[in-house]
């Protein structure tokens, strides 16, 4: 019995095998993008645990201004970051003195040190591996995407046969055929990028405020996103609506 | 109205050839009401696809209104197709998802009709079958025979020179048959020219000629009025 269930289940892959294949490849690139995801997050979730105690890391401002009244007034017990603003001139001295009154002052931790720029420099890279692995995933997710639209188009022109055939007996033309389907497809498109654009704002917007200089957000980025969005849609669904619009009509007419 | 000559059409598959039309010559006049009858299998519906420009012959010639369109390209046959013939199905063929009034509309749509002009010619319609009540229902809600006459009104709202019927009482009763054998043979003594496929001898009677098919060929002509 479960021999014959497979048996059955092949053949109708096969019989629509460009509908099947659309989706287990579809279905494929989405469970990769998944594992990509889950693999990501969870090692951007191990990054820096090492450290035993990462909740007692504290940055200082203040405006003390010699090195010894810093050092000071983090104390032995007090916290572990300090930080000091210093001329650049002669810039190994200035760190070496203010090791020797560290090391004199809480002997008890280690003395160690990095640069504000060095540090901010490091920021950004993550920002830029960020906006890497965005655009990575986006395209991935557009993919999907054009994989669904495709698989979708491929139902609906499969359900809608009889209608096509129907449609050019009663005089439609090719374009005409094309259009019906396309338009049906440009409204979901539409809604998406509806409900896309503001959540994308929102998100966009967050995300800048973390930067001290920011580039504004334009209406026209969601215009050229949009078309953009149009113009993939079009050329996702478009073969499938060709493909039918051209099929002879006496063939999805008999089928009936 | 209609010459072939030599008509040949071969359906190839893998392994096995058809000939579904093989050297079919006949004429049907201007006005004319013509049967076309046979057993399954006989190359009536192809004929009749042929005839309505759907599908294309193999070979040999096809004059409708003097012009050579054997031949013509996708584009110029649905120009034709929807200034000129209208169909009517055995299985009605209307559009589950638009009413009644849009299945009728969408000839006109198709020929570019004004949406006041199209309005117009659809009601008058509805009203010359006695559907105009139903104008607001969707197929499912109708009868065999009430579906067919949403048919009949379709394919004859643009006012076209040929309507091609495959079985038009097929899938009706006798009463509901009768009638749209009625509405046709009004029509046809309106002018339009008309050629049924049927595998009824009481629909054909309706008619003025009945050709015989068996094996994609002509068998016999009968001359009924």
């Amino acid at each position: 019995m479960l021999k014959n269930y497979f048996k059955i289940a092949f053949r109708n892959l096969w019989r629509h095998r460009v509908f099947s294949f659309i989706n287990i490849l579809g279905l494929t690139v989405g469970m990769t993008a998944g594992f990509l995801i889950f693999l990501y997050v969870r090692f951007e979730l191990s990054y820096d645990s090492f450290h035993s105690n990462t909740d007692r890391i504290y940055r200082v401002v203040s405006d003390i201004k010699t090195p010894t009244e810093v050092i000071k007034a983090a104390g032995p017990n007090g916290c572990s970051l300090v930080s000091i603003k210093l001329s650049t001139q002669n810039l190994p001295k200035t760190i070496a003195s203010i090791e020797n009154k560290w090391n004199a002052l809480i002997p008890a931790r280690p003395f160690s040190y990095y640069f504000l720029d060095e540090f901010f420099d490091k920021q950004f890279r993550s920002e830029e591996r960020l906006g890497k692995l965005f655009l990575n995933f986006s395209v991935l997710a557009i993919i999907i995407s054009c994989l669904g639209l495709l698989g979708l188009a491929s139902y609906s022109t499969m359900q809608r046969t009889r209608e096509i055939g129907i449609r050019k007996v009663l005089g439609a033309s090719v374009p005409n055929i094309v259009n019906l389907l396309s338009r049906d497809f440009l409204k979901l498109v539409a809604i998406a990028i509806l409900i896309a654009s503001p959540i994308a704002w929102y998100a966009m917007h967050g995300w800048l405020l973390d930067f001290a200089y920011r580039i504004g957000i334009g209406w026209w980025i969601f215009v050229i996103a949009g078309i953009m969005a149009v113009l993939i849609a079009i050329a996702t669904v478009s073969y499938q609506a060709m493909k039918a619009a051209i099929a002879n009509p006496v063939k999805s007419l008999r089928v009936e | 109205m209609i010459r072939i000559n030599d008509l040949e059409k071969i359906y190839k598959t893998e392994e096995v050839e058809t000939i579904a039309l093989n050297k079919l010559s006949f004429q049907v006049n201007d006005g004319e009401f013509v049967a076309v009858m046979g057993p399954s299998g006989c190359g009536k519906s192809t004929l009749l696809n042929i005839l309505g420009l759907l599908d294309d012959p193999d070979s040999g010639s096809f004059l409708f209104n003097g012009i050579e369109v054997a031949h013509f390209n996708e584009r110029k046959r649905a120009d034709l197709r929807k200034r000129n013939i209208g169909f009517v199905f055995q299985s009605f063929n209307l559009i589950d998802e638009l009413t009644v009034f849009e299945n009728v509309e969408l000839p006109l749509i198709y020929l570019g009709v004004k949406s006041d002009e199209r309005k117009k010619r659809v009601e008058e319609m509805l009203d010359k079958m006695q559907i105009m009540h139903r104008r607001n229902h969707y197929p499912q809600q109708l009868s065999g025979g009430q579906q067919q006459r949403v048919a009949v009104a379709r394919a004859v709202v643009n006012k076209p020179k040929l309507i091609l019927a495959d079985e038009p009482t097929g899938n009706l009763d006798s009463s509901n048959g009768n009638e749209v054998m009625e509405l046709l043979t009004d029509l046809n003594e309106q002018g339009t020219t008309i050629i049924m496929v049927t595998h009824s001898e009481h629909d054909a009677r309706y008619s003025h000629r009945i050709i015989r098919m068996l094996d994609g060929q002509t068998v016999t002509e009968n001359i009924l009025a």
